[in-house]
């Protein structure tokens, strides 16, 4: 069932540079979760270490406090990279707006499977820069806006 | 057992990057050291001429630099880089850094990392590499949080 992942990741841009044996250990690694419009898969200051890799649907991210929906994220997505790779509560809740299903990997399996493939530690922790880079960008310029 | 100069280099970087260097094998630490260029600015000397753009990943190993193109206003007002700040993180993403124009502010030291010499780190040393990359998210995580605040406090 899980092999059916494979050609769904191998799409992914994180994962563009893997080869196929890289691929076929992350697969192996996964789990499959399909969600529904409205549930949850992460909460906000609640422990985490998964990682969610959205194959098919939407989801949105938000915050109890603050600003609204933060960011709506289609396929090729990687969900919960930071707490995954750095630990820590989720700094906020991510909820399906449709139909999704999502490859799942837990922090722990992700560290493992980093050490023993190194080229897929690579692809996570890039990723995860590459991430977080777009997103002190992105306060920095509504900071600017802000005139703070 | 390591030379004179590789032992400034490590120390160097333990001193600037200490988390990372406390990650990371001391063999690992020496070759890191050694990957790209060493760069010697004296002060007032432009690391990257107004108009231009960063030769790469930029390491600050000791010293401050300011933008040189910045308006006018006292050096202590601007935006200062200074001794283990990372620039030119674009280059890890396979994108072009960012138009910058840095000016030393007193004698400093920059290593910097091409596109290049990074696949070619990644390549060999892909550990290495991760470790590295490991150290450039912790320091975005915690700029992200610290920015986000600012912008939570700011923004209602």
């Amino acid at each position: 069932m899980r092999r059916e992942l494979l050609p769904l990741l191998a799409t992914i841009e994180a994962f563009a540079d893997l080869g196929e044996e890289d691929l076929s250990a992350l697969v192996e690694a996964c789990q499959e979760l399909h969600v529904r419009p409205g549930e949850v898969l992460v909460s906000e200051g609640v422990e985490d270490d998964r990682l969610f890799i959205l194959l098919r649907g939407r989801v949105e991210v938000y915050r109890r406090r603050g600003r609204g929906i933060l960011a709506e994220l289609g396929p090729g997505s990687l969900i919960g990279l930071l707490a995954s790779l750095l630990g820590g509560a989720r700094t906020s809740t991510v909820r399906a707006t449709e139909r999704s299903q999502l490859a799942v990997l837990r922090g722990s399996a992700l560290e493992l499977l980093s050490l023993s493939h190194a080229p897929i530690g690579l692809a996570v922790q890039t990723a995860m820069v590459g991430q977080l880079l777009d997103d002190v960008l992105g306060v920095q310029r509504r900071l600017g806006d802000l005139g703070a | 057992m390591f030379s004179t100069t590789t032992q400034i280099l490590v120390t160097q970087l333990g001193i600037a990057f200490p988390r990372l260097s406390r990650s990371l094998d001391p063999s690992d630490v020496e070759l890191l050291g050694k990957v790209g260029d060493l760069r010697l600015l004296e002060r007032g000397q432009d690391l990257v001429p107004p108009g231009g753009r960063l030769p790469g990943l930029t390491l600050v190993l000791a010293g401050r630099l300011v933008p040189s193109a910045a308006p006018a206003s006292p050096p202590e007002h601007r935006w200062v880089v200074g001794t283990g700040d990372v620039l030119g993180m674009e280059t890890v993403l396979g994108r072009r850094p960012r138009h910058i124009s840095l000016r030393a502010l007193e004698w400093s030291e920059v290593r910097v990392i091409d596109e290049a010499s990074w696949a070619l780190l990644r390549e060999r040393h892909p550990n290495i590499a991760v470790g590295f990359l490991r150290e450039l998210a912790l320091d975005l995580a915690a700029e992200l949080s610290a920015v986000d605040s600012t912008l939570e406090r700011g923004g209602r």
